[in-house]
């Protein structure tokens, strides 16, 4: 932008080639759209050159997720290889070599590792994820259970915070002078700031402690449908989901605020809105129908990836309101040195995030004419 | 923009300029002025400053001595803020549940917090900066590797992979040894945790840099290459690394509080804001609300201060906001 | 009545350095049917008069005085919603940019009929219709198919043709063109100027064209104002003040504007905007350890590059067919001469960039060679050979901004290559620093300043110190002057000039300005997709151009002295 007038639009073009090509198709969707103008030059040429066609692009993508996900069984599976003896948790204290040894070859020990691996990954496939130390129950049994508990708080948590969350950074990002925009940002700072689990303490005093009204602990209000259990439809199961979900909440919020708001300025400045001002479009059309729909691609994505880090804070939640989660199985886990259920929780929260990602790329290319086309 | 240019160019001209001492300049500069414009980053600096003092001269500043098992005693165990015990000791906060005085606590408790958080930015600081400036150079496969690593990390939230680091560092080491070396490995998890961030803020800054000419310039010259990383490239990609560092250093104080809230992290003997909190918490319910309340607070006033340091910095470097 | 009016207009943007003032008592009128060109160069504020009309100034830019008329109505009693109802439907607006001005998410159809139902208040189905219409206006060929295409599918040029179509969609009285052909290549430019043209005499309109060009101005402008430091320094009939300029600033800048019609020893300089001293430094000379003189009787040319090509490769996917790549320089042989200027000219893509950096090593050509002084030095070189090629072979960059690393100091970046080759001490280093600065023209006490603290034409002086500093004998230049306005443009040229007849360089010249590669070359290369479609002598391929692409750039190219 410095000379202006130079002829160094055109000058560039060619400059383009000096960057490996893959270090554009390699990043991540949403990187794309962090760039200004330029980085739209990259795009539009890449993907142009490369003449990606959506399906191709999708396709592209569900390989990638399926390598991942071969990666983090790998990390789940050298877990629960390498670390501590499986055999030794199998059997008691007690137990004679003989013993050991029968364990041993039932587990498929003695083979060599890429065997082990590939039965590791069959198995979950099957939904077999082997047995706790602890329980000495079935992992996926124990997963299925608490499954539900953790996708409604999620859902609930999650909802609230996109509804309030996307209209608060679009004021925030069209009004940016007012003092309202000054204390929402102000605002959201100071959430991100506040830990989860200080806040849910801090709710759980205030709420149940001090003013008595909502169940600090656990869930309840519970109506069954075959083995998912809700606690949505009962007015007792809602006052059980309040707090977790607020806790839960805040930090997504504040998050969704400010990244919205980002997004949003980054677009304002671009070309292509200086330009509709010029063309005498009312506010109302540039701001929403150009600025606001341009920033809710990368929003959506975003918004996408930041579901999933619900999952991860959820831990600290059901933590704190004992709420019996995956997250909570998972910190048990831990404590107990329990491997193969924190090797489930990896690959489940690994398949969490995948899927999430897939549905991500799913709407971008929707969204995205040079990708629809092509 | 035509403007900007030649506004510059203006003010450039001006021939004082030349003779600014290190001092006058720092003064004169746009960050410094848009430092002073603002209350709200003064006071978070100011605030920030104070709270790393305390934690730093605790020793000489603290009431009391935590740590001094002789002076705690159970008759003054769960009092109230601003009380004093049989003894005619006056506890500004009150104490816990072992008759420490939690003002005391807090400010031997942000140690522990400001050395792991510091020590897991800084390590997580020269991992992912290294590893950018490497992916951003050598691009190709390396790239795709590192990069590829970074994608599949970045899906795990950085609570969750400093979990898992701990967890499996907890089977390797057993709970004995782990209790010693919890800080270490608390350090290493945060930092490893973390480390994606940085890598993946300088590879893009030093692809930008390097499509510039004056890297050109270097690789035609012969300059080797990581001469060329760091002489060139590091140093015009310091100001997205400042940024990242001090957010970092705001969520990696979180992770360790939260880790050790979780009991993960440090163990509850040694007084940090996070096990201070989870000792606080099992009292909460028959309302000793203090022993959770001020180190909460701390936390947060800790963790904003950085924030707030970190949001004002983040637009006070971008040039494009300028 | 006039179109727009403007009278002693100021525009100033206050900061907390004080208040700089973008524009002085500007004043200018425009008629209906004429194209009104402003011109000056980088900081002349000839971009803020469109953005002051338009209300669009950018923050913290107000109007401090003057007043702006609009058939005969004063702007600035407008409030903020009947001036946003003036935007767009009488006045339009264009940018530099093509690439970014329009929403990549949206179809250019979907654009066009959402601007015509707003201002026209059309139905949908005549809005489209007239979208259609102006598609034809402005020469879209198939209208009814790329009406429903997204902007990555058009063409710089052909996008820069729907950005007029959508800046007329209103049928605006007065457009306001704010260097619409810079980002474009010189063939394009010419159609869309034309089309410019063709569109004010058909609707009457009157057009302001920003540009820094002075070729442009000479072609298509009616009426020409000049600016200079936010000032209006002379107005008047474009043939008139470029026949005979009053001003002195307006003189010396045109004398300055390279001519494409005969070559000249010298450039005049622009002397009074930014001093500089002539390089009359004969000990400088003198001291040079380069090794031009020592083969002039050879046979062997200094350089000699044969079928050299290079390819780009897209990267290999596992779906989609891996394209074939993108042939960049394609079988391309020529020789340089000792003490020679050899001309490369082409239009983007056409392969003119990636040569400086195949010569110098920066990319490994696929095929092909490339010989200096007899010896080759392509494929796997001995550690020495390569280093000393490359400090005989030294390079100038286009951007002044870019091509200076901006965290070190003016003395390390000059002394870098001298120690790098172990050329001299520290000590040594900095003294030949201080020479070379003093050679061109910059003071010793830039040595220890920050490349920000120089402007475009300084910096560029670094860079040629930088270049100078291991004492090459073949200079490459990639577009050394097209980043730079054109009185330091001069300024540039005359140095690289006087390098050459002092110093005896030899030296490759990579320029997309014809005007520029006549002043500056002895043999010229002309390139188009990769290929050299001729290569003659310079003042040949001027005068009696023989094939077809180099005579339609010839053609094509905006000149003033026509």
């Amino acid at each position: 932008m410095l000379f202006q007038g130079a002829h160094l639009n055109n000058s560039l073009k060619p400059r383009l080639w000096n960057i490996p090509i893959s270090a554009l198709s390699s990043e991540r969707v949403l990187k794309r759209w962090q760039g200004s103008g330029l980085g739209f030059v990259f795009v539009l040429n890449i993907v142009g050159a490369i003449g990606l066609a959506m399906y191709k692009f999708l396709l592209q993508r569900l390989v990638q997720g399926v390598l991942v996900m071969l990666v983090v069984a790998f990390v789940a599976f050298a877990i629960f290889h390498f670390l501590g003896d499986p055999v030794n948790n199998m059997v008691g204290e007690s137990a004679t070599d003989a013993d050991r040894e029968m364990v041993r070859l039932q587990l498929g020990l003695d083979e060599p590792i890429v065997v082990q691996y590939i039965k590791f990954v069959g198995n979950i496939l099957q939904g077999d994820f082997g047995i706790s130390y602890r329980t000495r129950t079935s992992v996926i049994e124990q997963m299925a259970a608490r499954l539900p508990a953790t996708i409604e708080l999620s859902l609930v948590s999650g909802f609230f915070s996109i509804l309030f969350g996307i209209p608060m950074g679009i004021y925030c990002a069209l009004q940016p002078k007012s003092w309202l925009t000054r204390n929402f940002l102000v605002g959201s700072l100071v959430g991100i700031s506040i830990p989860t689990f200080l806040s849910g303490l801090l709710l759980i005093y205030l709420f149940s402690v001090t003013l008595g009204w909502l169940p600090s602990q656990g869930r309840g209000g519970l109506i069954s449908f075959g083995w998912w259990d809700t606690s949505l439809l009962t007015l007792k199961g809602w006052s059980y989901i309040l707090m977790p979900a607020l806790t839960l909440c805040i930090y997504q919020l504040t998050l969704i605020t400010r990244m919205v708001r980002a997004e949003m300025l980054e677009v304002i400045r671009t070309d292509y809105i200086k330009f509709a001002r010029a063309r005498g479009l009312s506010n109302y059309i540039v701001q929403y129908r150009h600025a606001l729909k341009n920033s809710l691609v990368p929003v959506v994505t975003i918004i996408g990836l930041q579901l999933g880090t619900v999952v991860a804070f959820s831990i600290i939640t059901e933590t704190v309101f004992n709420w019996p989660g995956l997250g909570q199985m998972f910190i048990q886990s831990i404590e107990f040195v329990d491997i193969p259920v924190m090797s489930a929780y990896l690959i489940f929260v690994g398949a969490f995030f995948v899927v999430l990602n897939l549905i991500v790329d799913l709407i971008y290319a929707l969204v995205d004419p040079r990708l629809r086309a092509a | 923009m035509e403007h900007n240019n030649s506004h510059s160019q203006g003010v450039q001209q001006v021939p004082q300029m030349q003779k600014m001492t290190l001092i006058r300049k720092i003064a004169d500069s746009d960050i410094f002025y848009s430092f002073c414009r603002s209350p709200l980053i003064v006071f978070a600096a100011v605030l920030c400053l104070s709270l790393v003092l305390s934690a730093l001269f605790a020793p000489w500043l603290a009431p009391y001595d935590p740590f001094d098992q002789s002076s705690l005693s159970l008759w003054a165990a769960n009092l109230a803020p601003l009380s004093t015990d049989d003894d005619g000791f006056f506890y500004l906060m009150g104490t816990d549940n072992q008759g420490r005085d939690i003002l005391s606590a807090i400010m031997y408790g942000m140690r522990t917090s400001l050395i792991v958080g510091l020590a897991a930015v800084a390590f997580a600081l020269v991992l992912g900066t290294s590893l950018g400036l490497v992916a951003a150079f050598f691009g190709g496969w390396v790239d795709s590797l590192l990069m590829r690593i970074a994608d599949i990390q970045l899906s795990f939230p950085a609570i969750l992979v400093a979990l898992l680091i701990d967890g499996v560092a907890k089977a390797v080491l057993g709970s004995s040894q782990m209790e010693s070396l919890a800080i270490y490995v608390l350090i290493l998890a945060i930092g490893l945790s973390e480390w994606v961030q940085f890598a993946r803020a300088v590879r893009a800054a030093a692809l930008v840099e390097q499509r510039k000419e004056y890297v050109q310039a270097a690789r035609i010259m012969g300059v080797p290459v990581p001469l060329i990383m760091l002489r060139h490239i590091l140093p015009n990609v310091i100001s997205p690394i400042l940024v990242i560092a001090t957010i970092s250093i705001a969520v990696a104080i979180i992770t360790e509080a939260t880790l050790s809230f979780l009991g993960v992290g440090i163990p509850q003997t040694e007084p940090s804001l996070g096990t201070l909190i989870r000792v606080g918490g099992n009292y909460l319910m028959s309302g000793e609300w203090w022993i959770t309340l001020f180190p909460g607070l701390t936390l947060v006033l800790l963790v904003l201060s950085f924030n707030l340091l970190g949001d004002w910095l983040r637009d006070a470097l971008n040039p494009r906001l300028k | 009545m006039s179109l727009i009016e403007i009278k002693n207009l100021s525009v100033c943007y206050p900061s907390r350095r004080g208040v700089f003032k973008a524009l002085q008592n500007v004043s200018l009128k425009v008629e209906a049917g004429e194209i009104h060109g402003l011109v000056g160069e980088s900081g002349a504020g000839k971009s803020t008069i469109g953005s002051a009309i338009m209300g669009l100034l950018e923050h913290p830019g107000e109007i401090s005085a003057g007043e702006i008329n609009f058939c005969g109505q004063s702007i600035g009693a407008l409030s903020d919603n009947a001036l946003q109802q003036l935007r767009g439907s009488s006045i339009g607006m264009i940018f530099q940019d093509p690439l970014t001005s329009l929403n990549p998410l949206m179809s250019v159809g979907e654009q066009l009929i959402e601007t015509i139902c707003y201002h026209l208040k059309l139905s949908k189905s005549a809005a489209k219709d007239r979208a259609l219409a102006l598609f034809k206006e402005v020469e879209i060929p198939e209208p009814e198919v790329r009406i429903d295409q997204y902007p990555h599918q058009f063409s710089g040029g052909m996008r820069q043709r729907v950005v007029i179509a959508l800046a007329l969609c209103s049928e605006p009285k007065l457009l306001i063109a704010d260097e619409p052909t810079t980002a474009l290549d010189v063939s394009v430019q010419a159609q869309i100027l034309d089309l410019i043209k063709r569109l004010v005499k058909k609707h009457q309109l009157g057009v302001i064209l920003v540009t820094h060009d002075m070729g442009v101005i000479a072609q298509t402008t009616d009426k020409v104002t000049v600016l200079f430091r936010g000032k209006v320094v002379e107005s008047g009939a474009t043939g008139q003040l470029l026949a005979a300029p009053q001003h002195r600033y307006t003189q010396s800048l045109l004398s300055a504007v390279p001519r494409s019609d005969k070559k000249m020893s010298r450039f005049c300089q622009v002397s009074w905007i930014e001093g500089s001293q002539p390089l009359d430094n004969r000990a400088f000379a003198k001291d040079w350890q380069g090794e031009n003189n020592l083969n002039l009787g050879s046979q062997v040319p200094m350089l000699e590059v044969k079928n050299l090509s290079l390819s780009f490769k897209a990267k290999a996917s596992i779906f989609a067919k891996t394209p074939a790549p993108t042939k960049a320089v394609d079988d391309v042989s020529f020789s340089v001469n000792y003490g020679e200027v050899f001309g490369i000219v082409g239009e983007s893509g056409s392969g003119k960039s990636p040569i400086p950096r195949l010569i110098p090593r920066l990319y490994n050509p696929d095929s092909g060679s490339i010989c200096y002084r007899g010896e080759s030095v392509v494929g796997k070189l001995p550690k020495q050979q390569l280093q000393s090629f490359r400090r005989r072979c030294q390079m100038i960059f286009q951007d002044p901004y870019s091509s200076i690393n901006p965290r070190m100091r003016v003395r390390d970046i000059i002394a870098e290559p001298i120690l790098l080759y172990g050329l001299n001490d520290r000590k040594g280093a900095y003294q030949r620093v201080d020479k070379l600065l003093d050679y061109l023209g910059l003071e010793r006490a830039a040595a220890l300043k920050y490349p920000h603290e120089f402007s475009g034409g300084q910096r560029q002086r670094i860079s040629i110190a930088r270049a100078l500093a291991t004492e090459p004998s073949l200079l490459i230049c990639d577009e050394p002057t097209s980043a730079l306005d054109v009185s330091i443009q001069a300024q540039i040229l005359n140095i690289l000039k006087d390098l050459q007849s002092e110093l005896g360089l030899t030296m490759i010249f990579i320029s997309h300005d014809l005007p520029v590669i006549r002043q500056m070359c002895d043999k010229v290369a002309v390139m188009k997709a990769g290929k050299i479609v001729e290569l003659t002598e310079s003042e040949t391929l001027f005068t009696a151009a023989q094939h077809a692409y180099s005579q339609s750039l010839l053609r094509l190219m905006p000149n003033m002295h026509r």
